[in-house]
């Protein structure tokens, strides 16, 4: 799934236009990234946890000559999976219609 | 960060109802918990990939009796920022080939998985992305 048909599921399921849908998914990102960058975390309850690292610099070695290199102090990312999700991944429910979020076109309801 | 912080950045920038924000950023979050459930990968460009990995089992030890356990063979779902995203991150300019970077660094992934390392450890006992890049790529060289 790449962020193209997210954009799609939001105008199929929730009638937006293609600009609205364009727009809330790239607000959504970039408000994730510029927590982030601000050094915090985020929780998503149910999805999982952003954690920033601050990692201190070391002395590395290339691997192939073996050469010392300074690396520098740096921020990293780690990502760790809600509970929720981390069941569903790893003991998928047999494929039930989950009726509360897939689309349904007759129902009429969810249009903005 | 909670959802509601990015809910309420739905509601400021792009103008739906508290209600419609909160009912979309919903959506968008369950679409992600539905698209892994299924064992798809989810790519969003400037941010990161989503993969769900195929782990073998393995045994492990607990850390409070120091007894050995099997860890069973599981499903985890992997997050790998992407190169803007880690850019951005350390204040850095946006390199020009990142594209080919996430490309190097999910393929050094696949190649330590299928040499039966675990990318997902590696990330976490090394936390170090050239360490771990050393190590892929050593795999590697071994294998050939």
């Amino acid at each position: 799934m790449l962020k193209s048909d997210l954009i799609n599921v939001l105008v199929g399921k929730k009638g937006m236009t293609q600009k609205q849908a364009e727009a809330t998914v790239e607000t959504i990102f970039e408000s994730m990234k510029d927590a982030l960058c601000r050094g915090e975390n985020i929780e998503i309850r149910g999805l999982g946890a952003f954690h920033v690292k601050n990692y201190q610099g070391y002395q590395g070695r290339n691997p192939k000559t073996g050469q010392i290199i300074p690396v520098k102090p740096k921020r990293g990312l780690l990502f760790r999976t809600g509970k929720e999700l981390r069941d569903r991944v790893n003991r998928p429910a047999p494929q039930t219609p989950q009726s509360d979020i897939s689309f349904d076109p007759k129902s009429g309801n969810g249009t903005y | 960060m909670t959802k509601a912080d990015i809910i309420e950045g739905v509601y400021e920038k792009v103008g739906f109802s508290k209600k419609e924000s909160a009912e979309i950023v919903e959506l968008v979050f369950d679409t992600f918990k539905e698209t892994l459930e299924r064992g798809d990968k989810i790519k969003i460009s400037g941010f990161g990939n989503f993969q769900v990995r195929q782990k073998k089992a393995r045994v492990g030890r607990n850390p409070q009796t120091g007894r050995e356990i099997e860890i069973s063979a599981r499903r985890v779902l992997t997050f790998r920022p992407s190169a803007v995203l880690k850019a951005a991150l350390n204040g850095e300019q946006i390199p020009e080939n990142h594209s080919e970077l996430d490309a190097a660094e999910d393929a050094a992934a696949d190649a330590a998985e299928a040499a039966g390392l675990d990318p997902e450890d590696l990330d976490e006992e090394l936390e170090e992305v050239e360490e771990y890049k050393a190590s892929a790529s050593g795999m590697k060289a071994k294998a050939e």
